[in-house]
């Protein structure tokens, strides 16, 4: 019965050496030797792991795409583009290089509609009549009202009866008024061609002999 | 008259580089803000280019049903251009695009006119 005594003997020495190892060594040499042992041995220092140990996986996970965001705003693609810098090109201009927009309306360069819905056209009478306004004792300023070219763009009840009466010189109209915006002024500065066009165009006499 | 006539040449000038630098043109009208929305200032305020809109409609389509002939006359704001009113009467993605937050910029900006 020696050999078992001396298996008992081996058996009592290998535990010795590894209640050694485990509790004797400095921490280094423990962790150094542990780990080819063992695996997830967490380094000293960090005796206590964070969590429990994941294996990277062998491959790459298949991709996910990112969840969309809550307020999907997308980016706004109109269905057909204008290119409005080359259509402002294309317009007629003025002296005071505006838009004079009558011209494009006679050359047929723009076509503007006459109501929203373009199966009910809502057209207005254009009026022929030429308004003569004569300052008194002031040949030079006399202004010739061109209602047909105003009548292409508004309705009688644009400006009659709330900004002008229907008479002609019944409305006490003079340029300083019109600078402040009323009158003509209403329009013309603010939306219509304004003073920077020049004096002729209303004041026709200014122009000279034609 | 030489005077008058450099005024005039001047007054020329700067109606076309007005007009060719395009940052403003005449008619546009930035849209007043009242009440709480005064103190909006992340968002430029509305500007409204008169003359793309004179290429597709005379004034008496507007005028004076949908809007009055002064600026700042009307209460717009975005709950009733939403609902169909003013700007909304063709904005609403059938007549003109529609009103949305992806179509902020094409009002909301700070320069409008020229592009």
């Amino acid at each position: 019965m020696r050999w078992r005594r001396y298996l008992q003997t081996g058996l009592v020495v290998i535990l010795f050496l590894a209640a050694g190892l485990g509790s004797g060594c400095s921490t280094e040499t423990r962790h150094r030797i542990l780990t080819v042992v063992f695996e997830g041995v967490p380094p000293p220092g960090q005796e206590k792991p964070p969590g429990p140990y994941i294996r990277k996986p062998r491959r790459p996970p298949p991709y996910k795409p990112p969840p969309p965001p809550m307020l999907a705003v997308k980016e706004y693609k109109p269905a057909f583009q204008i290119d409005w810098k080359a259509l402002l090109r294309k317009l007629p201009k003025d002296a005071a290089g505006g838009v004079d927009w009558v011209k494009a309306l006679a050359d047929g360069d723009i076509h503007p509609a006459s109501s929203i819905d373009p199966d009910h056209p809502n057209d207005q009478p254009v009026l022929p009549l030429d308004v003569h306004l004569d300052p008194p004792a002031q040949p030079l300023f006399k202004v010739v009202f061109p209602h047909e070219p105003h009548t292409q763009w508004l309705a009688c009840t644009n400006c009659h009866p709330k900004i002008f009466h229907m008479q002609a010189g019944a409305d006490p109209i003079t340029m300083n008024k019109i600078f402040a915006g009323e009158y003509c002024g209403r329009c013309h500065g603010k939306v219509a061609f304004d003073v920077a066009t020049g004096c002729p165009r209303c004041h026709r006499a200014l122009a000279g002999p034609q | 008259m030489r005077c008058a006539l450099a005024a005039l040449v001047c007054l020329l000038l700067a109606g076309s580089l007005t007009l060719a630098f395009g940052d403003t043109m005449l008619g546009d009208i930035t849209i007043p803000r009242k009440g709480p929305a005064a103190s909006l200032s992340f968002m430029p305020q509305a500007v409204f280019p008169h003359w793309k809109h004179r290429i597709r409609y005379r004034c008496f389509v507007c005028h004076d049903s949908l809007f009055h002939m002064q600026a700042g006359a009307d209460d717009i704001d975005m709950d009733a251009v939403r609902s169909g009113r003013f700007c909304g009467k063709c904005h609403n993605g059938k007549t003109a695009f529609h009103v949305g937050f992806d179509t902020c910029e094409q009002c909301h900006r700070a320069k409008n006119s020229g592009s």
